[in-house]
């Protein structure tokens, strides 16, 4: 059949016609992706005005975020002008003139419809396409923003695809234009309304559910194809690969099948009801109980949510819901019907029968449908993840199952049952709170989340970063604390069982919890003590968030291959750049041609564990709490990086590449060679009160649930891998700078903080002139280093944390001030610390 | 060929179209001609292919017309209010269906330009209603097709305008053997063109015929008797309509002229004559035989 549709003599006639059809759509699109087009130039030249530490290569970035973040703008543009364009194209169908002048036309349905289809199509993609293409030729410097934006643009374009597809079964199915817009937003508003309705419900009542999973579940905008192009650059450009790769197949496959039907629907059409009636009679009733169902369901919630009443939240649930549910029932019904009399009683059987299934339903959901109580059987388990790291061994899998079996009977003991919806049952509340940044909350009532020199596994504390006990090094039992626990069972038959536990309020000795701590306590031992546990894959090179940016310029560069695994996302973008806890404290000039890092891989081999392919290290936001460790970041800098492009940045430094390694004080060997190549660590020791911004860095830390979703650069990584990695690079090296932190702090770290307060500040200070003025005499060296740290300390950080802000902001001022004075006078001639200059 | 093969077509519960049957032969000029609402256009966007029956079929040269582009390709059809796009003109129009009707006349069109009196590059939709037919049926005959439907094609023309059409319908059928269907009130204007008729009503057919046969089935008898006769006197006639003014008779008989004209002769009547029936005439006679008349309407 598609055969014979497309090989029709009348299809291109009638595709050109639908294309024509639709010019006024295409010259209104074009001219306001024409003005995009300006507004992105625009945009571009302005950049080097407000900030001049640009490098060449974040100015890239920026350039590519304004191309990226216009092609998202198109998308919206583009969704937009579908709707009309579909509207119009299939408008024929809903006219009785038309459909008399098409209907007699020598051709086929199929064919009218497939020249249809794809002529519309072709009225808002080519528009579209060129649009992007246009902008990606100013904005996508690196070939990462070339991809990013190729990507949007296919997410655009099957978003096109798929919505324009969806238009027009719908229009088969309807017979006047109005009611084809209504059912068409409709059905996007209820599908995703009514999943994430069902979700929210079951996750508000059902422990263990979180309403966060189905945020990254493709089954959201399942059938709501305009939301599709959002939802993929969501799903893009967070860590939710599967859900990205989940949603395409699934669009690819829902527009064959909704082409398919819309085919069907065009062939068996009757053409009388055009101007009347719906072609499909179930549609307007099948729309108005969706309708009325998420209407109902979401005011029902929020009233439920917000009432006090116990159990008796679920009347308040079903008479707002039934009230509701009324209204916006038959509010489509009197638009459907053109009155109220026409179908009015199959319409009230209709609503009737819905409403006391979708009541029903939810007072059955409050049992928990045995959901709550459920726990794998150890033996269909092929691997868990408990509390983010990865177990396999059947008797760590079945300990983890006994743990998860006390939680969910303790939860269900503490949140009571059945379970309701309302304001004191759900987890929602704990989650924000723990989230909130804000230091009132979590810091104020005196519960402070770190234990010192204990070998206990405390079970209820609020907050805190590390999985280690930063006092005691000998602490045999990393974990310091528990918040929640987060079980993801995958099974041998393929399927996954997420469950996710806040196991604590506030408060950090409350003892009235109904969990069986010490059977829970006695489990996490065992786990713990497991040759499993102590072997788990961690990282020991990683990408610095602070300079995310320059790994991104290197993906590009072939002979790095193996930095294509450094993570990207905007996310890490700006929230990378505001966990900075680094100090720049000198540099080494590095002799051409040696090939250091493969001897630092020699030296650091000969510290690990022969067992051990990988180091069970920390990532780079425990670094700052952590003492007895030495963070090494080498910095390389390409030299024949051509700048002619950029012409007015000529003075930039040059492309420049850090990779950080974390390796605690006890390996001595790495030590050594770095000291035998003139890399004096003990010199380069800083005080803790040079770490003036280190409490900025515990703040953002402390967001657990933030920290635990940050992608760790080297997943992939092996001992073959870094050696690479280190023969690779070293070509490419020519500085290397030595970066050193030392913290120390006996318990509440606020009360450090205020308690050194002036000094602090001074320290602050003296530091960001140093790099300030440094920066001055020596560009090509500290640029980014400046460029980094003062713009921390122009306030990047500021809001997390009040009293850091507040000190910033002081040094701000201080520090510009007597920049300007320093600089009227004489820079000085050489870096402090005794860093070299460069060559 | 055009065949019309038990089509029944129903619209939700009412039935337009009921195990309609007839045939139109090549070549002719057949008039629909039928009550309000008895079916007549639906039965014309059936032939066209617009309309699915429910049952039967709508045969052109042996072949079912739905879904039949190569049928269709023979076939014109101009509803009772044609369509045009906002901007559509005659020349744009002419560029579509020049590439959908392979028999499409370029010459043709040109020579029609000249004589229909709209611009053809104007916007249609702002012409009068009249002129959009004019249009319409412009670009139906450019087409050249071998069968065209037209639904009143004669509304809104002025007499002029009409007699143009006619005489262009005549030409057409002449020239290419074209088959002409036409549906509308307008009795007169058809009597001029058509050689048959179809009778419609509520979803049947009526009559279906030549329309001089049409018109020879059916007399009208002026006469006048020196007594007035009852109605039984007329027994051996099948008299359809009698009306009486004094001793003056108008019957509306329905069979052979000559037999009619020998039995009412046999009635010694003083004056006698046999009149013509208008199309008019004879639909109304016919209409009134199935019980559609003023008096059945008023009651």
């Amino acid at each position: 059949m598609t055969s014979t549709i497309f090989s029709s003599k009348t299809f291109p006639t009638f595709y050109k016609w639908a294309f024509k059809r639709n010019k006024a759509v295409m010259v209104i699109f074009s001219v306001l992706l024409g003005l995009g087009v300006i507004l992105d130039l625009y945009a571009m030249t302005q950049i080097p005005r407000f900030d001049y530490g640009y490098t060449s290569d974040s100015l890239n970035d920026e350039f590519g975020e304004i191309g990226a973040v216009t092609i998202i703008i198109f998308q919206i543009g583009a969704i937009f002008f579908t709707f009309v364009s579909s509207l119009l194209t299939f408008s024929f169908l809903h006219n009785k003139r038309s459909v008399d002048m098409f209907g007699s036309a020598p051709t086929t349905r199929g064919t009218m419809f497939a020249s249809h289809l794809l002529g519309g199509i072709s009225s808002v993609a080519a528009p579209f396409i060129t649009g992007c293409l246009i902008v990606m030729g100013f904005t996508a410097r690196t070939g990462e923003y070339f991809k990013f934006d190729l990507i949007m643009v296919a997410l655009g374009v099957l978003g096109i695809l798929a919505a324009y597809s969806f238009t027009a079964l719908i229009a088969y199915c309807c017979g006047t234009v109005i009611d084809t817009a209504i059912v068409t937003i409709g059905v996007n508003a209820i599908c995703g309304g009514a999943v994430a309705l069902f979700w929210g419900m079951c996750s508000e009542m059902i422990p263990g559910l979180q309403f966060e999973s189905i945020i990254y579940s493709p089954i959201l905008p399942v059938f709501s194809p305009y939301a599709f192009c959002f939802f993929g650059d969501f799903y893009f450009f967070s860590e939710e690969k599967s859900a990205f790769f989940s949603i395409i197949i699934w669009n690819v496959i829902f527009i064959a099948g909704i082409t398919a039907c819309a085919l069907f629907a065009a062939i068996k059409r009757k053409a009388e009801v055009s101007q009347s009636e719906f072609a499909v009679k179930w549609l307007p009733m099948a729309i108005k109980a969706g309708a009325s169902v998420v209407a109902g369901g979401f005011i029902g919630c929020i009233a439920a949510l917000t009432s006090d009443l116990g159990f008796g939240n679920m009347a308040v649930f079903a008479l707002w819901y039934v009230i509701i549910g009324a209204v916006a029932f038959f509010i489509l019904h009197v638009i459907f019907s053109r009155g109220v009399k026409r179908h009015l009683l199959p319409s009230l059987i209709v609503y009737a029968v819905t409403t006391v299934a979708a009541v029903g339903f939810v007072f059955i959901l409050s049992t928990g449908l045995g959901i709550d109580t459920y726990v794998p059987v150890a033996q269909n388990v092929s691997t868990v993840s408990f509390n983010y790291e990865d177990y396999k061994d059947p008797e760590n899998v079945k300990i983890i199952t006994q743990i998860h079996k006390l939680v969910a009977e303790g939860t269900r003991k503490e949140e009571g049952f059945p379970y309701y919806l309302g304001n004191d049952s759900q987890d929602y509340y704990i989650y924000e709170d723990i989230n909130s940044y804000d230091p009132e909350i979590c810091y104020d009532d005196g519960d402070y989340p770190i234990t010192v020199g204990t070998d206990d596994v405390p079970l209820t504390s609020r907050s805190s970063d590390s999985s280690r006990n930063v006092e005691d090094f000998s602490n045999k039992y990393p974990l310091t604390y528990m918040t929640s626990f987060d079980f993801s069972y995958s099974k041998k038959v393929g399927f996954k069982t997420l469950r996710f536990y806040y196991i604590a309020n506030y408060s950090y000795d409350d003892k009235e919890l109904n969990y069986d701590y010490d059977a829970i306590e006695e489990l996490l031992q065992q786990l713990y003590s497991s040759t499993e546990y102590k072997h788990l894959r961690n990282e020991i090179i990683w990408d610095d968030e602070l300079r995310s940016r320059y790994s991104l310029a290197l993906n590009e560069t072939p002979e790095l291959n193996f930095m294509q695994y450094v993570p990207f996302s905007i996310d890490d973008y700006y929230y990378g750049y505001s966990t900075s806890s680094y100090q720049n404290v000198g540099s080494v000039k590095l002799p051409t041609g040696e090939n250091f890092y493969e001897n630092l891989f020699v030296a650091l081999r000969k510290d690990m564990d022969a067992d051990t392919e990988y180091y069970k290290t920390v990532t780079s936001h425990n670094s700052a709490l952590l003492d007895n460790y030495l963070t090494l970041t080498v910095a390389y800098t390409r030299k024949e990086k051509d700048q002619s492009y950029y012409g007015m940045f000529d003075d930039y430094e040059p492309y420049s590449q850090y990779i950080d390694v974390v390796i605690p004080l006890s390996y001595k060997n790495t030590i050594d060679y770095l000291n035998s190549r003139g890399i004096d660590t003990d010199y380069r020791y800083m005080d803790q009160s040079y770490v003036f911004n280190w409490p900025l860095d515990y703040i953002n830390s402390s967001s657990d649930a933030y920290n635990i979703s940050y992608p760790q650069f080297g997943q992939k990584g092996d001992v073959e891998s870094l050696k690479q990695l280190v023969e690779d690079i070293t070509p490419q090296l020519e500085y290397m700078s030595i970066i050193r932190m030392k913290t120390k702090y006996d318990g509440n770290v606020i009360d450090w903080v205020e308690a050194h307060e002036k000094e602090f500040s001074e320290k602050a200070l003296e530091i960001a002139i140093r790099d300030y003025t440094g920066w001055k005499d020596n560009p090509k060296y500290i640029s980014s280093t400046y460029t980094n740290e003062f713009t921390l300390n122009n306030g990047y950080n500021g809001e997390y944390f009040y009293l850091a802000d507040q000190i910033i902001t002081d040094l701000d001022a201080q520090c510009v001030s007597i920049a300007e004075e320093i600089n009227e006078d004489a820079a000085p001639a050489e870096l402090p610390n005794g860093s070299d200059k460069a060559a | 060929m055009l065949e019309i093969k038990n089509i029944t077509k129903r619209f939700g519960e009412k039935t337009a179209l009921d195990n309609l049957s007839f045939s139109v032969p090549e070549g002719s000029v057949f008039g629909l001609i039928g009550s309000n609402g008895s079916g007549k256009s639906t039965l014309l966007r059936i032939i066209s292919g617009i309309y699915e029956p429910d049952g039967g079929e709508a045969v052109i040269d042996s072949e079912n017309t739905f879904e039949n582009p190569e049928i269709k390709e023979r076939c014109f059809f101009i509803p009772d209010f044609p369509y045009f796009y906002n901007n559509s003109t005659v020349t744009n129009l002419a560029a579509l269906y020049r590439e959908l009707y392979p028999t499409w006349s370029e010459e043709k069109f040109q020579k029609l330009s000249c004589i229909f009196p709209i611009g053809i590059n104007d916007r249609i939709i702002n012409m009068s209603k009249g002129m959009q037919r004019q249009a319409a049926l412009m670009l139906a005959l450019s087409a050249c097709p071998k069968y065209i439907m037209l639904d009143e094609i004669f509304d809104g023309l002025d007499p002029v305008v009409r007699q143009l059409i006619k005489k262009l319908l005549m030409e057409m059928v002449a020239e290419n053997g074209t088959t002409v269907i036409i549906a509308s009130h307008n009795l007169r204007e058809l009597e001029d063109v058509c050689d048959h008729i179809g009778l419609i009503h509520k979803g049947g057919i009526i009559l279906e015929k030549e329309l001089d046969e049409a018109k020879l089935g059916i007399h009208r008898v002026q006469a006048v008797f020196e007594q007035e006769l009852g109605e039984g006197v007329f027994s051996d006639l099948n008299v359809v309509n009698i009306q009486r003014q004094g001793k003056m008779m108008l019957l509306t008989v329905r069979g052979d002229g000559e037999t009619i004209e020998n039995t009412i002769r046999a009635l010694d009547p003083i004056y006698m004559e046999m009149l013509p029936l208008t199309l008019e005439e004879v639909f109304i006679s016919e209409m009134e035989a199935v019980g559609y008349d003023i008096d059945n309407i008023l009651k």
